[in-house]
């Protein structure tokens, strides 16, 4: 029984070149995706639920226990002060998913106007728009951060403003980027030549198309901003103690690392992971949405 | 915060290699902008600047006499122009805290950001360069997925505790290499390299995999072009196939990110910096803001910026030499 | 077995592994090639020519396997059974290669003259200066007009036809004995693919070159080729002297090719000739005639059984079982 199928597409003469391998499967791929989810849900349901939680409260010193591994009375060990590090943690929590949810939506919603302005119109609006951005973006960003912080005043709040403010022109960038090509399209035109303003075209036709790309990029954009929220804390700029905030408590056992590490090695751990789940997460949305849109971009 | 700028670097990139003048136009557009903006982060300050500088026992003559001074009574413009004339003549004002002057505090601390800068990128590129061109190379193999997942966790380390976790390893339980603090090469070149191995690998582990990413995307889609193939049906092995043809094509991401780090970098890398006592540019853009000196802090942030662009601008004209298809048109 | 032959193919096979499964590209091909003759491979996309000319000098993916039996016997060395060293030696010295398209075959940031040099100092080992020169005089062999001033230009800075003749004179640098073309011609537009051809020809003659050439179009195959062998679906199917093809083919696919070129003297509006359906690309094991679902004088042999060469003419080879009669 012959096997002969149908031919492929046209090229399928030519070989490939050098290395490759065919495809092989992706082993173990969702598993971490769901860990990761997993995870995240987790620190989520922490900070919500801190207050709540059979833990001492964060702020409560025992000096009896100050430096000690985990034990039955504090779960994760206690810090130098006897401060109980899994509710530490916890409360910490807080401050980096305050900072990692609020930041990169004041970015999202700045960064897509910005952008969507500079793609929609032509002129004097959209120099002025490019220059700022690029005037912005000129900075490293931590700099930038540490600047506003320091002229707005260490607090939780201004701190997730600068990092918002941070991330504007990038997200502006991506916005202009996907905005771009959909302008020319007919259903822009039509909607035009229907009497349509310019604000219901931008925000009807436009934005719709672009959300994806920009939550995706939100969704990277948040494990950004926990290590910046950490950074700031660990330079003792971030948000004031006695706030326990995951980068502060890193900073504070730095000075007893020798004694014991596990004072800054935990908080290190838990803001690890939960970067990398973000990561993971953010990288597989990626993945599915470029297969996705295809031969649009 | 350097994965999201390797993203659209390529656009931006493109757009800065057309037309010198508009470039030139455009990046002295930037910096009158910085220049502006950093000004006025001193206007935004709350409370009377003196005030901040002397303290709550002071009189208001000597308030006044301060004020006068360094000129606070005049209008804001005027002293904008004031400053910026002096900054372009290199002249950033003398701290009143520190008694130093401005540009001499960052010129002294500028060599060490720089050793710094200059370690950690040999550093990155020693790690990235062979492992990124091979998991191009072996690209969809255990090989790669190895490499890549590694380069995908060490990305998902923030710096402060890669610098905290190196310095358990290293300097406190093996013992090889210093915890903190700067010997300056007078001290000896083995004990300026010691004290500054770890911030610079700490540095490097933080863009090596980076730079792995690109290598590793660009050398894949290298390979699959027909010249490739030409190349090994002339008799060329696969290293030599490798480093003669496929590499110089695939590296121009990894020179436009490489570019800008640069240009960060030599505003010094604050967190490494400060996590190592290192007295570089970043630990004095810390110190100022700690100490409230916003005169300082207003002229590094300036530089930062400055230096930046500059390196940037460099970055570009190297473009043109590495890739012949620009420069003559002007784009790819 | 001609005692005259450079190349000689027996049994090659070749598979590649792919997502929907193995993929025969190659299936029992035999080959003779006579020193100093132009032998012209002919067949449509997917025939697998492409992929006998890389499996000559072993320029295939890892995914592709090549069959246990198969023998590639070059001046009586067998290329497939050589150690990597020696096909390297073997590639670009010995077999040299001229590739489709200019347009890509040529690194664009390295200038003409370097990767002209590259041969010369590998296999002739030959110095930097010496090399260069070199190199200049290959590119005036090729027919390029100031040679010294476009060694040292990029390949964006030549047109189409002129980047083809570099890829030629890197092809000849080293002094091959046998060069295979591989469609050497398709990417060009056709008023400057009669003077490449020529040019081809004329190497050959100077250098007393063996030629494979491997192409789609017959008519390119007719002018310029001694020997004609066509493939479908992985195989050879009919092989044979130019005059034999085109005066007595056999096999029902050869004669549909020829049928289908239009002729300066057919009537106006005379209906273009063409064969129905497509090419296939085989997976699984496939026996049977490959062209048996467009053939004409398919019968019930055809789907069961593949057809083994035949030749009731030495030196014409087919593979049929109803083949056309001999005029």
């Amino acid at each position: 029984m012959s096997a002969i199928i149908d031919p492929p597409a046209a090229g399928a003469d030519r070989p490939e070149g050098l290395g490759t391998p065919p495809p092989q499967r992706r082993f173990g791929s969702f598993a971490r995706l769901w860990l990761s989810v997993a995870w995240v849900l987790l620190i989520f349901g922490v900070a919500l639920l801190a207050d709540w939680l059979p833990i001492p409260p964060p702020n409560s010193m025992d000096f009896a226990a100050a430096e000690q591994g985990p034990s039955k009375a504090h779960l994760l060990g206690a810090d130098l002060d006897g401060r109980d590090l899994l509710s530490r943690i916890a409360h910490g929590a807080r401050v980096s998913l305050t900072v990692s949810l609020v930041a990169p939506a004041i970015g999202l919603l700045g960064g897509s106007l910005l952008g969507l302005l500079a793609a929609y119109y032509a002129g004097a609006l959209r120099v002025v728009i490019l220059a700022v951005t690029d005037a912005m973006l000129a900075f490293p960003s931590l700099v930038f951060a540490l600047g506003l912080t320091a002229v707005l005043g260490p607090s939780l709040r201004n701190v997730t403003i600068a990092l918002g403010i941070m991330s504007i022109p990038a997200f502006a960038r991506i916005a202009r980027a996907n905005a771009l090509p959909l302008i020319g399209r007919e259903f822009v035109l039509a909607a035009r030549t229907a009497g349509a303003s310019d604000a219901y075209i931008m925000l009807r036709e436009i934005l719709p198309n672009m959300v994806m790309a920009l939550l995706t990029y939100a969704l990277t954009m948040m494990s950004i901003m926990i290590v910046a929220e950490g950074s700031l804390s660990f330079l003792g700029v971030g948000v004031r103690p006695p706030t326990p905030s995951w980068g502060g408590m890193i900073a504070e056992g730095r000075e007893a690392l020798e004694r014991v590490p596990h004072v800054s090695l935990i908080p290190a751990a838990v803001m690890f992971l939960t970067v990398l789940s973000l990561n993971l997460i953010g990288d597989h949305l990626r993945q599915r949405h470029e297969a996705k849109a295809g031969g649009l971009t | 915060m350097k994965r999201f700028i390797s993203g659209w670097t390529g656009r931006w990139a493109g757009r800065q290699a057309g037309g010198l003048a508009r470039r030139g136009g455009h990046v002295a557009v930037v910096v009158l902008l910085l220049a502006v903006g950093t000004f006025l982060m001193l206007e935004l300050l709350p409370g009377n600047l003196a005030d901040s500088l002397i303290g709550e026992n002071s009189t208001p003559e000597e308030v006044a006499r301060i004020e006068a001074d360094l000129g606070l009574d005049r209008p804001v413009v005027e002293r904008f122009g004031l400053w910026a004339w002096n900054a372009l003549h290199g002249d950033l004002g003398r701290s009143p805290l520190t008694g130093e002057h401005v540009a001499h505090s960052i010129a002294t601390r500028l060599p060490v950001s720089i050793e710094l800068m200059v370690l950690a990128q040999v550093l990155a590129l020693l790690m990235a360069l062979p492992l990124g061109v091979l998991a191009g190379y072996r690209e969809g193999s255990r090989l790669d997925s190895a490499i890549s997942s590694a380069a995908f966790g060490t990305l998902s380390v923030p710096h402060f505790v890669l610098g905290i976790v190196l310095i358990l390893v290293f300097a406190i339980w093996l013992g090889w290499f210093p915890a903190t603090g700067f010997r300056p090469l007078s001290d000896g070149l083995g004990a300026n390299l010691a004290s500054m191995f770890l911030p610079a690998l700490t540095l490097a582990l933080v863009e090596a995999p980076v730079y792995l990413r690109l290598l590793r995307s660009d050398i894949a889609t290298t390979l699959r072009e027909e010249f490739v193939t030409v190349a090994r049906a002339k008799g060329l092995s696969d290293f030599q196939v490798l480093a003669r043809h496929a590499l110089r094509p695939s590296s121009f991401s990894l020179i436009t990110v490489m570019g800008i780090n640069v240009g960060h970098l030599i505003g010094g890398a604050v967190i490494i910096e400060t996590l190592f006592a290192l007295p570089g540019v970043g630990r004095l853009l810390i110190e100022s803001i700690t100490r409230r000196d916003y005169l300082t802090l207003q002229g590094v942030v300036l530089f930062i910026g400055v230096s930046f662009v500059v390196v940037n601008l460099l970055v570009d004209a190297l473009y043109a030499v590495l890739d012949p298809r620009i420069g003559a048109r002007g784009r790819r | 077995m001609n005692a005259e032959a450079i190349l000689q193919v027996r049994g090659l096979g070749v598979d590649f592994a792919t997502a929907r499964g193995r993929l025969h590209a190659l299936d029992s091909v035999d080959l003779d090639v006579r020193r100093g003759s132009t032998l012209a491979v002919v067949g449509e996309s997917g025939s697998g020519k492409s992929v006998l000319s890389r499996t000559i000098l072993r320029l295939l993916p890892p995914s592709a396997t090549v069959a246990a039996g198969a023998r590639i016997l070059f001046d009586g060395e067998d290329l497939l059974a050589l150690d990597r060293a020696a096909i390297r030696s073997v590639r670009g010295r010995r077999i040299a290669m001229v590739f489709q398209d200019p347009m890509t075959a040529l690194n664009p940031v390295r200038t003409i003259g370097s990767q002209l040099s590259e041969g010369l100092r590998l296999h002739l080992g030959m110095k930097a200066a010496a090399a260069a020169d070199r190199a200049v005089e290959l590119l005036a062999t090729v027919g390029i007009a100031s040679p010294a001033r476009r060694a040292g230009q990029y390949p964006h800075q030549l047109s189409g036809g002129m980047r083809q003749r570099v890829v030629i004179a890197m092809a000849i640098a080293c002094e091959p004995e046998l060069l295979i073309a591989d469609e050497p011609t398709t990417a060009l537009d056709v008023t400057v693919q009669a003077d490449i051809l020529d040019l081809l020809a004329r190497l050959q003659a100077d250098r007393r070159m063996t030629m494979i050439l491997i192409t789609h179009d017959l008519g390119i195959a007719a002018g310029r080729a001694d020997e004609i062998a066509v493939m479908y679906a992985g195989r050879i199917v009919e092989k044979a002297p130019t005059r034999e093809i085109f005066r007595r083919s056999r096999m029902p696919y050869t004669a549909a090719l020829l049928r289908s070129i239009p002729r300066l003297d057919d009537p106006p509006h005379a209906r273009l000739s063409t064969i129905p359906g497509r090419p296939p690309v085989v997976f699984g094991n496939a026996q049977g005639c490959g062209f048996a679902p467009r053939c004409e004088r398919v019968g019930s042999a055809c789907t069961e059984r593949t057809p083994a060469m035949a030749a009731d003419e030495p030196g014409h080879d087919y593979r049929c079982w109803h083949p056309l009669e001999p005029v």
